[in-house]
């Protein structure tokens, strides 16, 4: 799903930089960009991205995995983390957290494709099985 | 290897393994996994219980006592004794030796019999009630000791855990610089220098989080990084049109984070040459990867391509990348065999020593490369 919006959630100028380029050399629109999880927050309401790319160690009062917790509960966006944390206990709560899944830094331009495409693809379909639940719901009643 | 971090509470006896010629090992492996989990079960339960649980084994104890008349059994009063220091603490430990004491004078038969002095049986039971003290005072110190420094062991393995993070946020940055430079640049060739940079900082990157990631810290399996570089690498250099047959055949090799770092620029430089001069203008080719341990380790990085030039001499007139790879080669104490193959194409060879201890490796003599055209 290329021209796909993408909020980029980074608290590192450079990387976001870099990840603004990265993603529309990919065929993808960055939205906007934050750098806490509050920010996060706001601009998922003000933008409506199709995704959030999400850094997992942010300043404030959230972090990235709190962060995403509360953007897939409130406004149903997936989200994928970007991390440079990969051992076992963050990746637990990263998929507690409901991630559609996570990008290691330093990131390649093939993994960040893979790993948004894969998150779309998954979010459609769950999308789509949760449409078909509240039709057939909507019949029986 | 891995090792697993002893807990507060893992006392000293943890599953020992005997050689399996040993006669009936798996008995022994039985017992001491038995022994093991009912250790953790006593790490679970409050301490009043174990304190119970030694009082009970006391009266057990006492009862063995009495019923085989003079064979002495004052050593095994030690065990509540032991149980309740580790498990319930120092007071509880003091506690039960001073009931063990009671309990093997009120056990002893020999009590109703004539001492040569009155207070005798007393006194000996005193001085096993300091004898059980002074045993529960030196385990609750080794306790608490152990606790610490296990407390410390858990504070650097989070500094390590974070330094390795720090690193691999600067090594973000970097690449992210370098990226950002690079589209400042018009020329196709220059933006490929720089791509090949950011190649490079990526290896050492995946590098720092296989170590990360296994909870070592020290020694890593480089096949596990050789087999991730060899796929990413095919995946965004193969030329345009070749169809590429990649087989990769690595054994494990263990070695440390200064040779795991180095050997993986080297294999970074030799499967990036391979992929720009071995299938450019091809309609297919084949990469073969390998890696085998031994005495000497042994990596190869083989394309089935036009080989080398006539009168290639590794030393006067290569390019960078062979610049690094014979220097980097030296660094590792390593041999570095660059060569037309038999089959056609270039074959590189890097031998390297295997993961020794450092003073080992320190008084390996330098071997020089060796360059065959």
């Amino acid at each position: 799903m290329t021209n796909a919006r993408i909020l980029v959630v980074e608290d590192e100028a450079i990387t976001v930089s870099a990840l603004k380029r990265e993603l529309a050399s990919l065929g993808y629109e960055v939205a906007a960009t934050a750098s806490t999880a509050d920010e996060a927050l706001n601009a998922v309401e003000l933008h409506k991205p199709d995704l959030v790319l999400m850094d997992i160690t942010l300043a404030g009062s959230l972090n990235g995995i709190a962060g995403a917790v509360a953007i897939r509960g409130n406004y149903h966006v997936p989200v994928v983390f970007l991390t440079a944390h990969a051992d076992d206990q963050t990746m637990e709560h990263a998929v507690a957290a409901g991630a559609f899944g996570y990008v290691l830094k330093p990131f390649s331009g093939a993994g960040l494709k893979a790993a948004i495409e894969t998150a779309l693809h998954k979010h459609q379909t769950e999308m789509e099985n949760r449409r078909g639940l509240d039709r057939g719901y909507l019949k029986r009643s | 290897m891995k090792t697993k971090q002893l807990g507060n509470s893992d006392l000293f006896i943890t599953p020992v393994r005997f050689g399996a010629s040993a006669i009936g090992s798996s008995a022994w492996e039985q017992s001491a996994a038995a022994i093991h989990h009912a250790l953790e079960l006593l790490a679970r339960i409050s301490q009043g219980a174990v304190t119970v649980l030694a009082v009970i084994l006391v009266a057990v104890i006492a009862w063995f006592d009495y019923v085989t008349g003079d064979f002495s059994l004052a050593v095994f009063y030690l065990v509540p004794v032991v149980l309740a220091t580790w498990y319930a603490g120092r007071v509880s430990g003091w506690f039960i030796g001073v009931l063990s004491a009671a309990a093997w004078l009120v056990g002893d038969p020999a009590l109703s019999r004539a001492y040569g002095h009155p207070l005798m049986p007393y006194w000996n039971a005193a001085m096993l009630a300091l004898t059980y003290g002074i045993v529960a005072y030196l385990l609750s110190t080794l306790h608490r000791l152990q606790a610490e420094l296990q407390e410390r062991v858990d504070r650097r393995t989070a500094s390590l855990a974070e330094v390795h993070h720090r690193v691999k946020n600067n090594l973000q940055i970097i690449s992210s610089l370098l990226m950002l430079q690079a589209e400042k640049l018009s020329n196709a060739a220059d933006k490929a220098v720089f791509d090949e940079c950011r190649d490079r900082v990526y290896s050492m990157a995946r590098l720092h989080e296989q170590l990360y990631s296994s909870g070592e810290f020290s020694d890593l399996d480089f096949a596990t990084h050789l087999r991730e570089m060899a796929e990413m690498l095919v995946r965004s250099h193969t030329a345009q049109g070749c169809i590429l047959a990649v087989d990769v055949r690595a054994d494990p090799v263990a070695v440390d984070l200064d040779t795991g770092v180095t050997l993986g620029l080297i294999a970074n430089e030799l499967l990036l040459n391979a992929l720009k001069h071995g299938f450019a203008g091809r309609p297919a080719g084949k990469l073969t990867v390998e890696l085998h341990g031994g005495n000497r380790n042994e990596m190869i990085v083989r394309d089935d391509g036009r080989g080398l030039p006539t009168g290639f001499d590794a030393t006067k007139n290569a390019g960078l990348g062979v610049e690094l790879v014979l220097g980097m080669t030296r660094q590792i104490r390593g041999e570095a065999r660059i060569e037309n193959d038999s089959a056609g194409g270039t074959r590189a060879t890097i031998f390297f020593p295997s993961l020794l201890p450092l003073e080992t490796v320190k008084t390996e003599p330098q071997s020089k490369p060796t360059y065959h055209d």
